[in-house]
């Protein structure tokens, strides 16, 4: 496995000695401290209790597990700072829509908001959030070891941390959320016992990738399995793995210029639908319903040869306790083609402080939120919670790695993945609904792959020209 | 002798406001103002970007008369409605005239019967996900049991999932019926039953031309109650669906759900949610004059 984990990273652009450099130099300045640590360690003024008595309030996504590590700390946060912490967990709709409305209210209900990263341009680019480049500068309420940039994918910072709020675009030198809980990319998970016993290497391109799935879909087992339900939040994730992976460019021109025009009925486009195609019927039964459990299920099962997944997601099949076939997993980065490596779409969150919240709050939410986003605490929802973390000392912490294999192959697929190109507008959303829908079509056979991206085509122009994106 | 004051207490000066005003005050913050405010948005656009609201006049209605989404929508919950409402109707009205003979063990049943009905919809629909799961679901395990090998995927193709979502409604509803349909049943007079059968009327009679018109107010109460809530259906939607493969099971309500609160288009939501009260005031006044509701006595 390390073999071809070395080979697909040195394709993708970054390979496993700069990755662990990297990871390592990090890991030496951040990773090697606790929080315990931290406290005494850093700068004399750095003082943890200055917002003692007060209350913050974090919102989160649920189902995601993210909540699981802040309430395991609710303690340790109350006698290292003095602050009580509540955390109100909804489930992804239901935050979407809570987000909206206390970021717009006279006072923020919470102190703490995490965000999903589709959403940025428009919660941070509606300039409802506070920088925070004078909070991470500040001594006092930030300890020395914080070590912000430099321990984050620098890509990941473009997408959940930094935005140019006056050009709404991504990126730029301005601060206004950290990434976390969790950040995470899409990589491949294979059973290397199946592999080996059917003599296949491990697919490093589409091609491959469907023949061995061919290969290996016996009764009992499914070649490979899908996120294939129309859910906005799934299906676009594998057709734009495969997508970008076999070069194609999802949009020309730029939504100022009004000449943002989708290329979704190019080759390219059709040849990652027909794949998907393809490989459905290769899949479980009912794979046009799959949303991530489903998918991680058949694949924990042992009922699956080969996935690909948010590593965040199926990174639980690693763990004896909730798979069958823990042992037997290899993990790589997601396959290239002829002349392209793998190029997996972006994920994760960024946690931010409202900007409407009187200036106390606020400080009082940072010093929660740079606990939170702090090395250890990195580490500590990792290894409890299996979640992909945000620093790149945890994606190459030694003992991290020894029990979750997949962990350093996670951690190269962040340095190289993709921020999905419409996630630059607010209409991103209705997007990747309609393309999924779409799609979805295909897979389960009401329409070809050709009809599929006409129609998504169609609609996506329909909505940037309503938009004003498109004249 | 108790002296009668001449002076009117204010309870008595203003009765009429005092009773009906309560009742004002509670339709207008509750029922008017919302309504009121909903009309308003639905001629406007929230830019979230700029965080303000832009006025489109009839843009958002146009668009939506002239959206293939809406227009299948409109099919959708249209066949939802009907077919779910009539099987319904006929499952609860046939279980409640059975119930009512008072067999033995028949309350046991009656409270497991109403069981789903309790349920919320988004945990039926998740709970009926499981039981459908091609893979592990019991419900394909039994259709194995009676010699079916290749059963349908419920969930995921286009030409079962409506089907599937309208067997789930009413699995779930079918009980509302019967309830209602039953506890008149049980306050009908018994004399004019005794009476029919004397005069030797068949029981397929009885029902016919004593039981049914006695019961009709009950069944078009029932019915239009629960057609209204078919009409809104979204939740259940939620659960099992989301709408899809496709836009096979896409609601009206689901649709107004998804572009209000995944998409953000307040204003869009608004208007389709008015030309949903519009079509469900026109659709339930007709109904209402059309089914004649006998009168019982």
């Amino acid at each position: 496995m390390k073999d071809q984990v070395g080979a697909n990273a040195t394709d993708s652009g970054v390979n496993r000695r700069d990755f662990l450099k990297v990871g390592a130099t990090a890991a030496a300045v951040a990773g090697a401290s606790s929080v315990g640590m931290a406290e005494s360690a850093s700068a004399a003024s750095y003082n943890p209790k200055k917002f003692a008595g007060t209350t913050v309030k974090i919102l989160l996504v649920d189902g995601e597990r993210d909540q699981e590590g802040i309430k395991d700390k609710i303690s340790k946060i109350k006698k290292t700072h003095g602050i009580k912490v509540e955390v109100t967990a909804l489930a992804l709709g239901a935050q979407l829509e809570k987000i909206q409305s206390v970021l717009r209210a006279s006072t923020s209900e919470y102190d703490i908001i995490d965000n999903l990263g589709f959403t940025v341009s428009g919660v941070v680019g509606g300039g409802l959030f506070t920088k925070l480049n004078n909070y991470i500068a500040n001594k006092e309420l930030t300890p020395s070891n914080y070590n912000y940039p430099a321990d984050f994918p620098a890509g990941q910072l473009d997408y959940t941390s930094r935005y140019d709020v006056a050009n709404n675009k991504f990126g730029g030198k301005d601060v206004y959320l950290i990434p976390g809980i969790h950040s995470g990319s899409v990589i491949m998970f294979y059973r290397k016992d199946l592999l080996a016993a059917a003599g296949i290497p491990v697919p490093k391109n589409w091609d491959d990738y469907i023949d061995a799935a061919r290969k290996l879909n016996t009764g009992k087992i499914s070649g490979t399995t899908m996120i294939a339900a129309n859910d906005v939040s799934l299906i676009l994730v594998d057709w734009y793995a495969r997508f970008a992976s076999m070069g194609g460019k999802l949009m020309s021109g730029t939504p100022g210029a009004k000449n943002y025009k989708p290329n979704l009925t190019g080759a390219t486009a059709v040849r990652a639908v027909q794949h998907m195609i393809d490989c459905a019927e290769v899949s479980p039964k009912g794979v046009g319903s799959f949303g991530f459990t489903e998918s991680v299920d058949a694949f924990s099962r042992g009922d699956v040869a080969l996935m690909l997944c948010w590593s965040t997601i199926a990174g639980s099949a690693f763990n004896p306790a909730t798979s069958k076939v823990a042992s037997k997993i290899g993990a790589v980065q997601i396959p290239g083609d002829a002349n392209t490596s793998g190029r997996p779409i972006r994920g994760g969150w960024g946690l931010g402080i409202p900007k409407n919240l009187p200036k106390k709050r606020k400080d009082a939410a940072w010093m929660v939120m740079q606990y939170i986003t702090s090395a250890s605490f990195d580490k500590f929802q990792m290894a409890n919670y299996q979640t992909d973390p945000n620093r790149r000392s945890t994606y190459a912490d030694a003992a991290l790695n020894k029990k979750y294999p997949y962990l350093k192959v996670a951690g190269q697929a962040m340095e190289n993945a993709k921020m999905l190109d419409v996630a630059l507008i607010p209409e991103c959303f209705e997007l990747v609904g309609e393309a999924a829908r779409e799609f979805n079509l295909a897979i389960v056979g009401s329409q070809t792959a050709k009809q599929a991206c006409a129609n998504a085509q169609a609609s996506w122009e329909k909505i940037l020209k309503r938009a004003g994106h498109l004249a | 002798m108790t002296k009668i004051s001449n002076s009117k207490s204010f309870f008595e000066k203003h009765e009429t406001k005092t009773l009906i005003g309560p009742a004002i005050v509670y339709l207008g913050l509750f029922s008017v103002f919302p309504l009121l405010y909903s009309l308003g948005i639905s001629f406007f656009e929230f830019d979230r970007v700029a965080g303000k609201w832009n006025f489109l006049g009839l843009g958002n209605y146009k668009e939506i008369l002239s959206d293939k989404t809406f227009w299948s929508a409109i099919v959708v919950t249209a066949v939802m409605v009907g077919i779910a409402l009539i099987v319904e109707v006929i499952a609860g009205v046939s279980l409640a005239i059975f119930f009512g003979q008072k067999l033995k063990g028949s309350k046991f049943v009656r409270a497991i019967l109403i069981t789903p009905m309790i349920l919320n919809p988004v945990v039926v629909g998740l709970m009926w996900r499981a039981l459908l799961n091609p893979q592990w679901g019991l419900f394909n395990w039994f259709i194995g049991l009676i010699g079916i090998d290749n059963p349908p995927i419920w969930l995921a193709d286009p030409k079962w999932t409506l089907w599937t979502l309208i067997f789930v409604d009413i699995w779930q509803w079918t009980p509302f019926i019967f309830v209602v349909v039953f506890a008149r049943y049980q306050a009908l007079p018994t004399d004019v039953f005794e009476s029919a059968r004397v005069d030797g009327a068949s029981p397929l009679k009885i029902i016919r031309y004593i039981t049914l018109p006695l019961v009709s107010s009950a069944v078009v109460f029932a019915a239009i109650f629960r057609g209204i809530d078919s009409f809104r259906t979204f939740d259940l939607v939620y659960g099992l669906t989301f709408g899809g493969p496709g836009r096979s099971t896409t609601t009206l309500s689901f649709y107004a759900f998804e572009n209000g609160f995944v998409y953000y288009r307040y204003g869009f939501s608004s208007a389709l949610s008015y030309i949903m009260v519009i079509m469900a005031t026109i659709g339930f006044t007709v109904l209402l004059k059309w089914i004649p509701v006998r009168r019982t006595h």
